[in-house]
């Protein structure tokens, strides 16, 4: 099933009257179950692309398709609710709410939501659990190590079930070993319970781990390959 | 929803210190306007009563062309139907006849200017407090109509002392001037230098008889409990003389300059007070922008992860409620208390001040009030001010793109 399709997009930003074409002109369909790598240089627009995609920045020009609806017909609350419950996003650190534990954090999304308080607790209990984050429960942020908050932002991505979760360099503030355990926990998430994960990304560890990978320069897709013909 | 109380509420002791800082603030303005208003309430209404308690009464019924031109021509019947009126009207706790006079009195070869004043000997001191100003000697005896006190300045000025006797002439309420020996019993120290230097006071009936003025009288000073109870009193009063062509006046008709000077001292301090909140409201509006700009990353991950903009501003909002509040509390608590002392332990002022006190008219002294509508007035001032003050930074945060505040590289 197919998630995401970009056609013809392209973001342009003035930079002090210079027009930078951060992407430039991108089709790209994501389907159902993907594990993707955007790979590329650093400005090769993999970010710009990714927040595209997850409703957070507008195209200059061009459509996004999110499950076939467009998103330029959408109003900024409609594009709340739409990351709200379709979308999960780990960035590159500090996801998490600073006074707020790991729990209150995982629930959040889901106080958003409207679910009822024994119901969030039970579900971001579960999800923690699951991680083998159970002992980060009631920790806030500050207490954390990087690589259990990173950890505990993809509990809050998938927490509502989205669609499709977007991490934009999630291992970048890690150590290596960090760094795996995280990509380890993110593909069982994929191959378990077939969560579409899209990365941004020129970390060798997750350009390893891709099922597919498409690499940008300038803002254009230059290559799109699968990796290991794993998904259909 | 109790999450998003947590959150507002743990956010604010993130800075704990920034948060004090804006708290201070914030009971400081409360502390100063209550404190403020208490002083003036306080002050005001003690000197109001003493005006009240030395000239006007909290009502006067008076002919109706007697305000502008207070005449004998001017004065009215004090009748019994008048009497039943007045008794008919509830909050009246007691009421007196008063003739207002100018005359000269005359001492040996001396004589002066003074305004007689003739009073009811029973009834006055339930109106008044001139029996309370006697310095030396008494008050005239009721059944005594031609004894007389002297304020003691006009009786130093004479040369008399108590126990001589004058002469006192006056132009009747028949237009022939009278004249009566009158023997001094007393003398006032009112705490009023125009009233000591100016005033004698005398029995209602020896007014009566020097000013040919038998059964009437220049005004009816009425007594009630509560400054609270003029408006009401007055509409009662009014109605009840409705076919009597008589005017109720209040104290602040009656003493029209007091009023003034009240309102416009009132005036003059509230635009201080203003100025102040004012200055502490832009104090406010700064540590909001910080805490706000310091938190773009976070706020761009909740808008990022779906919260909408204006949910973000709730929070916001509710967090600056929540410091307000406290605050308002903090100050309220503050200048309860002061407000109590003062109220009880009023600020004698001396020197200067009081002098510049006494030349207005005014008591020299400074004492609160504990009124609830003073620390309701200033809670609902800085939060207000304190609200307006949020407005500009919690529109920056309605306008926040979740992009904004994360950024990288
Ligand atoms: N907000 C912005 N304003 C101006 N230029 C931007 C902005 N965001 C990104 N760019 C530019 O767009 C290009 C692509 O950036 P980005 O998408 O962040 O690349 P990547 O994530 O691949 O490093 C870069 O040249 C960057 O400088
Ligand atoms: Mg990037």
């Amino acid at each position: 099933m197919e998630i995401i399709r970009t056609v013809d997009v392209e973001r342009t930003y003035e930079d002090k009257g210079v027009p930078v074409h951060a992407v430039n002109g991108v089709n790209l369909i994501v389907e159902q179950g993907e594990f993707s790598v955007l790979a590329g240089a650093s400005g090769s627009g993999k970010t710009t692309l990714l927040n595209v995609i997850g409703a957070l920045d507008v195209p200059t020009r061009g459509e996004v398709f999110l499950h076939g609806e467009a998103l330029s017909q959408k109003a900024g609350n409609e594009l709340s609710a739409i990351r709200l419950t379709k979308i999960g996003f780990v960035f590159q650190a500090y996801n998490l709410i600073p006074v707020l534990s790991a729990l209150e954090n995982v629930s959040f999304p889901m106080v958003l939501q409207g679910v009822a308080a024994s119901e969030r607790r039970e579900r971001a209990m579960a999800i923690l659990d699951e991680l083998d984050l159970a002992g980060l429960a009631h920790k806030r942020p500050g207490a954390m190590s990087g690589g259990q908050q990173q950890r505990v932002a993809v509990a809050r991505a998938i927490v509502t079930n989205p669609a499709l979760v977007l991490a934009d360099e999630p291992t970048a503030n890690l150590d290596s070993v960090t760094g795996h355990k995280l990509l380890d926990m993110m593909l069982r998430l994929n191959e378990e319970k077939k969560i579409t994960f899209v990365f941004a990304s020129h970390d060798e560890k997750v350009i390893a781990r891709a099922k597919r990978l498409v690499t940008m320069r300038d803002g254009q897709i230059i290559n799109d390959e699968l990796r290991d013909g794993v998904f259909t | 929803m109790s999450l998003f109380l947590h959150l507002a509420w743990r956010n604010l002791w993130r800075n704990a210190r920034r948060s004090s800082i804006t708290l201070a603030a914030i009971a400081f303005a409360v502390l100063m306007v209550a404190l403020q208003d208490g002083l003036q309430e306080g002050t005001y209404t003690a000197n109001i009563k003493a005006a009240i308690r030395l000239s006007s009464g909290y009502l006067q019924i008076q002919h109706p062309a007697y305000h502008n031109k207070p005449a004998l021509r001017h004065s009215i019947a004090y009748s019994d139907e008048l009497r039943r009126k007045v008794d008919s009207v509830d909050a009246v706790v007691a009421y007196a006849p008063r003739i207002y006079a100018d005359g000269l009195l005359s001492f040996g070869d001396q004589s002066m200017g003074a305004l007689i004043v003739g009073v009811d000997v029973q009834r006055e001191p339930l109106v008044s407090d001139y029996h309370k100003k006697i310095r030396d000697g008494r008050f005239p005896a009721e059944d005594k109509p031609f004894e007389i006190v002297v304020g003691q300045t006009l009786l130093q000025n004479l040369g008399a002392k108590i126990g001589d006797s004058l002469v006192v002439l006056a132009q009747g309420f028949d237009g022939y001037l009278g004249n009566l020996f009158f023997t001094i019993v007393g003398t006032t120290k009112t705490g009023s230098e125009d009233l000591d230097r100016m005033s004698v006071f005398m029995p209602l009936a020896g007014a009566q008889e020097l000013l040919g003025m038998w059964g009437r009288c220049s005004v009816l000073a009425i007594e009630l409990p509560r400054l609270n109870d003029i408006p009401e009193t007055k509409r009662a009063l009014t109605a009840a003389l409705s076919e009597n062509q008589l005017a109720v006046l209040a104290w602040d008709e009656v003493l029209a300059s007091l009023k003034q000077l009240i309102e416009f001292d009132q005036i003059s301090s509230e635009i201080q007070m203003l100025l102040l909140v004012l200055v502490v409201a832009f104090g406010i509006l700064n540590t909001i922008l910080m805490s706000i700009s310091e938190r773009y990353q976070e706020f761009g991950i909740m808008l990022s992860i779906g919260m909408s903009n204006s949910r973000l501003v709730a929070i916001i909002a509710l967090e600056v409620v929540m410091l307000a509040i406290l605050g308002i509390f903090i100050g309220d608590l503050l200048a309860l208390g002061l407000n109590s002392y003062f109220s009880v332990n009023p600020i004698e002022l001396g020197g200067e001040m009081m002098e510049l006190y006494e030349e207005y008219g005014f008591l020299p002294m400074l004492k609160s009030s504990v009124e609830p509508s003073i620390f309701i007035k200033a809670s609902v001032e800085c939060l207000v001010f304190t609200l307006l003050a949020a407005l500009f930074p919690l529109w920056k945060v309605y306008k926040l793109e979740p992009l904004k505040g994360i950024r990288y590289t």
